[in-house]
């Protein structure tokens, strides 16, 4: 038996997968109404843990309680009906179907005896339940068209519509903004009010503090302990997380530039809403681009990279005209871009580690046309031990690898062009801190190699640690350039919110 | 996390299962036909099989890497025929040298596989519509030249490739045949091509931002397929001496069952001409099987068909079979 006090209690579990013990004697538990967070570095096995809760894997050992009951068989239809709810780290939304039919989507109510669909009750249920919760969203669009934040939302939703005791959050905030965070923080205690546990996954530590109650830390697949939140500082979290102390996240040696790497003139798009973009990246800077999100930043470097077209502007990359050319011609001279979304742009996710990894050099590494075992194997376990990608071998499916393993394939696909110039959408985003730091440094290195980096980031910190100079987007055009001595957060903030003059902005 | 060095044998051992469960059922069927059959497994027989799937063998391998890149080629049927009248009809009526009749043909296929990837891949019109379209068009063009006619009896240089024996012992199909599996397998799993073209299958958006150029690959993918099959054509029509309009109505859909009979994912990214080549092997062995029993022609369509959807089922089983040994 399990305890009554608990909703939930997982003792002893235990996951392998060909050549990997992702869960190694693993225990949790979570009282009703409190977030348990769950913390550890990519691959320590939280997304595994928490699936095995939601009946999508099966453990070797080990047993589960809910309500103090033995949960003896798992599938994710009995984890529902048990009151486990989940949203996934990548959201599991059905694109083309509209937002009331995806909350609705495993029991969709019916009409006429059951022979057809009651749309109209789909709406309006669907429409009370959001405003139960305070959101605001169009319950008749799709899911496709909707901002990532809106489609959380659907999630949270879609998992109330059954009688929901634990709902456990992958890496929610990942890609969402302060506001949005915010939001999500209110529906959080809303939940947990009604009695509901929530088990939260982040890499986010600052914001642990705001929303956990309590602290579980994996490392490697095994349990290294529990605490209260209030009473973890963040450097004890990721000595506990890393197993090391991590004492200077940015490690920077500033150097005098050289010369212009990257320049744009007067870019415009009506498509994307760019307007006279103006922007210099110099050899051995690091240069952030900082922005709300859907400020044009991403819009921007798509441009530069020849992924979408624009109507007027100069591109320059090494002193030449990088004219009307595609991203193949764009690589060729020597840019890189990584994109924002991984699952869609950045990863193939049906094909194996090194696939993905020299998929962007293959005419650099294999200038003859013709595959090399040998050349590929060495340029990609490079980037597997650098990056410390943590996969069984580089002949693994990406899609088995843990979210923040995956980012950084994506990474190393472009490390690997040993472009000139590097464009990084959002580079750190779901990776843990001990791989954060190595990804700083790596940056530092490149800047010292005197290759020119365009860093976008939604975090602040890591754009005022990283960057000699910062560029601020507001709806389509820059609206500041700042130095790093006049790069703080609150002059970021309100360059990029508008409306505020900088000076306010710092004072308040 | 333990890690081990194994990771290349793991996936190894995945693909390894499924293959087995492939030529297991490969090696059921030809044990069942053995034992039914005396003359099932003289060499005669087995020489036939293999040359009867020559040509199901080269139309899969450019149907393979069409499925792999973006979808499938319905349209190869139908060049396969209009390619197969257009070469007789040089050599028989125009009395045209038998080699360039050839070539003339596989550019014909290679001309009719651009318009498909040009479809697919700068218009934006889905395989399934743009080769099945094609399809229509290029089969109402051989009614029209051959206005019903049979063209026959071709000189035997012309009909070598197709009834002739290279030293004397081993068919021309045959070696047709092993020469596109070994090219084919040589440009998917050792070129830079064959890399691009598995990656615009697996994620289109992802290969084009890593500098992939998606549009000419699914061209040139179609383009070999459409080569493939004007080679098919040649083959077929050399060793069976004689062409009509529907001579290729009835091979697209065997070919495309033998594909993913072979583990070819229908999504594109993933797929293996070994596959390929055992799904072949399967369709075949069991016509062979059925003509040796002298099953009444009514049924072996329904036998085909079930074999069909036993085969993926096998492969499907098998794949969740691994999943559990992977979660128990
Ligand atoms: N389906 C699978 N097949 C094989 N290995 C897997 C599979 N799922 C997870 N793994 C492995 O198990 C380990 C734990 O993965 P998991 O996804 O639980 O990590 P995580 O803690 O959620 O990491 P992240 O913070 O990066 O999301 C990883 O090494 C991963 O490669
Ligand atoms: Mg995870």
């Amino acid at each position: 038996m399990g305890t009554p006090e608990y909703l939930l209690e997982m003792r002893n579990i235990t996951k392998t997968f060909p050549g990997v013990r992702a869960l190694d004697g693993v225990s949790f538990d979570l009282r009703p109404g409190e977030v348990h967070v769950l913390l550890g570095e990519n691959g320590a096995g939280k997304s595994t843990l928490m699936k095995v809760l939601a009946g999508a894997y099966i453990p070797d050992s080990g047993e589960l309680y809910i309500d103090g009951r033995l949960v003896d068989h798992f599938n994710p239809r009995h984890a529902q009906s048990l009151g486990v709810g989940i949203i996934y780290q990548e959201f599991n939304l059905v694109p083309y179907l509209n937002v009331a039919h995806n909350i609705f989507i495993d029991h969709m109510p019916r009409t006429l005896g059951g022979l057809a669909l009651d749309h109209a009750r789909m709406h309006r249920d669907a429409e009370a339940l959001l405003k139960s919760l305070d959101m605001r969203v169009d319950t008749r669009a799709l899911a496709h068209d909707i901002p990532v934040a809106q489609q959380q939302m659907v999630e949270v939703a879609k998992a109330l519509t059954h009688d929901l005791k634990i709902l456990i959050m992958d890496e929610p905030t990942a890609s969402l903004c302060d506001r949005e965070i915010e939001q999500l923080f209110r529906t959080i205690r809303e939940l947990t009010a009604r009695g509901i546990g929530i088990v939260y996954i982040s890499h986010r530590l600052q914001e642990i503090p705001l929303i956990g109650d309590r602290i579980t830390v994996l490392r490697d697949g095994r349990y290294v302990g529990t605490a209260n939140a209030a009473d973890l500082t963040q450097e004890r979290m990721v000595e506990m997380m890393v197993g090391r102390e991590i004492s200077n996240l940015f490690n920077r040696s500033y150097r005098p530039r050289g010369e212009p790497a990257l320049r744009v003139k007067d870019l415009s798009s009506r498509g994307t809403g760019l307007s006279n973009v103006n922007l210099t990246v110099h050899r051995g800077e690091i240069v952030g681009l900082a922005g709300l999100v859907g400020s044009g930043r991403t819009e921007l470097a798509r441009a530069i990279f020849h992924v979408d077209p624009h109507e007027t502007g100069e591109i320059e990359l090494l002193g030449k005209s990088l004219a009307k050319e595609d991203p193949k011609g764009a690589i060729r001279r020597g840019l890189a871009l990584l994109p924002e979304d991984r699952k869609r742009q950045g990863l193939a996710l049906i094909l194996s580690v090194a696939e993905n990894v020299v998929m962007a050099s293959l005419s650099r590494l294999f200038p003859r046309g013709f595959l090399r075992n040998r050349r590929e194997q060495e340029s990609v376990s490079k980037y597997v031990q650098e990056l410390r990608i943590s996969t069984p071998g580089i002949r693994q499916f990406a899609k088995n690898l843990s979210g923040g393993n995956q980012q950084k394939v994506v990474l190393a696909k472009w490390l690997c062009t040993e472009a000139e110039v590097f464009m990084f959408d959002e580079p750190t985003r779901g990776i843990d801190v001990g791989a954060k730091q190595e990804i700083y440094a790596f940056m530092d290195d490149l800047a010292r190699q005197g290759k020119a980096v365009l860093m976008i980031s939604s975090e602040l910190p890591e754009i005022i640690g990283l960057c000699d100079r910062v560029y601020v987007m507001r709806e389509g055009s820059i609206v500041a350039e700042l130095d790093r001595t006049e790069a703080t957060q609150e002059t970021i903030i309100a360059y990029a919110m508008g409306g505020v003059c900088a000076d306010e902005g710092r004072a308040s | 996390m333990t890690k081990t060095s194994s990771g290349v044998r793991i996936r190894a051992d995945a693909a390894l299962l499924a293959g087995l469960g492939r030529f297991g059922a490969l090696a059921i069927l030809i044990v069942v036909g053995a034992l039914a059959s005396d003359v099932f497994l003289s060499g005669r027989n087995i020489s036939n099989i293999v040359t009867n799937a020559s040509v199901i063998i080269i139309l899969g391998v450019g149907q393979t890497i069409a499925i792999i890149t973006n979808g499938p080629d319905l349209s190869a049927g139908s060049v396969l025929t209009i390619c197969a009248v257009i070469a007789t009809l040089m050599v028989k009526q125009l009395g045209i040298f038998f080699p360039i009749a050839i070539l003339a043909a596989l550019a014909l296929g290679m001309f009719l596989g651009f318009l498909n990837g040009y479809m697919i891949a700068r218009i934006g019109i889905p395989s399934f519509i743009s080769t099945y379209g094609l399809q229509w068009a290029v089969f109402g063009f051989a009614y029209v030249i051959l206005k019903g006619y049979v063209i026959y009896d071709f000189d035997t240089s012309f009909r070598f490739i197709g009834n002739g024996y290279l030293f004397g012992t081993i068919p021309m199909p045959i070696v047709v045949m092993l020469l596109v599996v070994t090219g084919g397998m040589f440009m998917l799993r050792r070129t830079v091509v064959g890399r691009e073209l598995y990656a615009v299958g697996a994620n289109r958006v992802a290969a084009r931002m890593s500098g992939v150029d998606t549009e000419k690959k699914i061209i040139q993918a179609f383009i070999l397929s459409g080569a493939l099959a004007a080679l098919a054509g040649i083959v077929l029509v050399a060793r069976i001496n004689a062409v009509q309009a529907d001579i290729g109505k009835n091979y697209v859909l065997p070919v495309i069952a033998a594909v993913f009979m072979g583990g070819t994912s229908p999504t594109g990214g993933r797929g293996t001409l070994l596959g390929t080549v055992i799904g072949a092997l399967i369709i075949t062995v069991v016509q062979n099987g059925m003509n040796l029993l002298a099953v009444d022609s009514v049924w072996r369509d329904a036998v085909i068909g079930v074999l069909i959807i036993l085969t993926v089922l096998i492969d499907i089983t098998m794949q969740k079979r691994l999943a559990r040994i992977q979660a128990a």
